[in-house]
């Protein structure tokens, strides 16, 4: 099955994990995504998705300064985007126990 | 890869994501484009392929990017233009066809016929009367959303059901015309707009009132957050039980809906009090601000701690 079609689903869920962990930017979030094992993360999805939980008020930014290249654009969970985490947290959970239980059935059976 | 080559390179993706992206709003396209040099230069700087071997092709790039972001695609954006011209064009030369016709027949056949010359115009205004004026009534807010409704609050949202509702209506009107069934809906659609537009510029005077001159209104009329006696409240200052000022408090009602509408008011030399677009629309205090003589924003802000607590004594606890 192709993977990306999985990860638009779960986006949401993996960037917030990510910046549960620390703050990050950009980059630094597409990095941290492929390196716990999300390869197959598209960089404009990533930068897509910081900007829309942003506007939905689940993230703030602040922009720290370098001194090469241009100004990294920090983002941060608000309490707004820890509820979200953990409210989609809990659904993951769920969802992940039914299709366990749904696939080991299946294995069962055949 | 060289600097030189890495800028160019750089440059010219970076341009053509902009080009991919031009339909979209100014305010849209700017956020979107706000990370991406850094994006690019920080890719580029891995020496690990050309942008277009690492990122793919541009355009797909700027898709995934509008996607992501909750943003209708270019060829969405695209097929709802051509819809609006010719909306525009039916309302533009009809009426200039009237006008032409006008010199050359009998009078009272004109009257008739200019009247018919002026549905499209009317259909076009219909559509947009029908959310602007829903926006008015259901926000009890005039001033934001003339001339460009707000619906949910966003002028984006807005704009799209505008357009949608246009082209809404000019088909209903020309599927009338041409003897189709849906007369009643369009009569019904007509005066439900007319309507509604009497009730929301009758209430516009009160509303202005309001605004500008701080009257305390009767409490049912009062489209904002106020007192029992009809003050209006422009902004809460929360303060902890030792009396110091909190910020960024969450308010809600007591079924979890957030609490938005604080009262537009002045202050007593008649200055606005304007009040900067805040991240989160229910945290307080909100950030008040007033222009002085030469234009320069002035803070309003809660006093930072209370001696004691307002009101007169505090009310006696239940168990008590």
């Amino acid at each position: 099955m192709d993977t990306s079609q999985l990860l638009k689903g779960i986006l949401d869920l993996a960037v917030l994990a990510v910046l549960a962990e620390e703050d990050g930017y950009g980059y630094d979030v597409v990095r941290r995504l492929r390196a716990a094992g999300l390869e197959e993360v598209g960089d404009a999805s990533v930068y897509g998705t910081l900007r829309r939980l942003f506007q939905q008020g689940r993230v703030t930014s602040y922009v720290v300064p370098s001194e090469e290249g241009p100004h990294r654009k920090y983002y941060g969970l608000n309490r707004s985007g820890r509820d979200l985490l953990a409210e989609a947290t809990k659904q993951w959970d769920a969802f992940t126990e039914a299709m366990d239980a749904l696939l080991k059935a299946k294995e069962a059976a055949a | 890869m060289s600097a030189s080559v890495a800028d160019t390179q750089v440059r010219t993706y970076l341009d053509a994501v902009k080009a991919h992206l031009d339909d979209l709003p100014d305010a849209d396209r700017d956020e979107l484009l706000e990370d991406l040099e850094e994006h690019l230069l920080e890719v580029a700087a891995e020496d690990d392929g050309t942008l277009e071997q690492r990122l793919g092709p541009p355009e797909s790039y700027a898709e995934e990017l509008r996607a992501s972001a909750g943003l209708p695609s270019r060829e969405q954006m695209l097929a709802r233009r051509p819809a609006q011209r010719v909306a525009d064009r039916l309302a533009r030369s009809t009426a200039w066809r009237a006008v032409a016709r006008m010199n050359e027949s009998p009078i009272p056949r004109e009257v008739h016929g200019f009247l018919k010359e002026l549905g499209p115009g009317w259909w076009v205004l219909r559509g947009y009367l029908a959310v602007a004026v829903t926006a008015m009534i259901t926000s009890g807010n005039r001033r934001d959303n003339f001339p460009f409704p707000r619906i949910a609050g966003s002028y984006f949202t807005g704009s799209v059901l505008t357009i949608l509702a246009v082209v809404v209506s000019v088909w209903l009107g020309r599927r009338v015309r041409r003897g189709r069934k849906g007369r009643a809906y369009s009569i019904l659609l007509s005066v439900a707009v007319a309507a509604g537009t009497l009730a929301a510029m009758g209430g516009w005077e009160t509303g202005y009132t309001d605004a500008y001159y701080d009257t305390p209104s009767p409490i049912e009329a009062a489209p904002y957050l106020h007192h029992a006696d009809g003050n209006p409240i422009a902004n809460v200052c929360p303060y902890s039980s030792d009396g110091k000022l909190l910020s960024g408090v969450l308010l809600f009602d007591q079924g979890g809906r957030a609490i938005v509408d604080t009262a537009r008011v002045t202050l007593p030399d008649g200055r606005p009090v304007e009040r900067s677009q805040p991240a989160i629309l229910n945290a307080y205090p909100q950030a008040l601000f007033t222009l002085n003589d030469i234009g320069q924003p002035v803070p309003l802000t809660c006093p930072p701690s209370i001696g004691a607590p307002a009101g007169p004594a505090p009310a006696p606890s239940p168990g008590g």
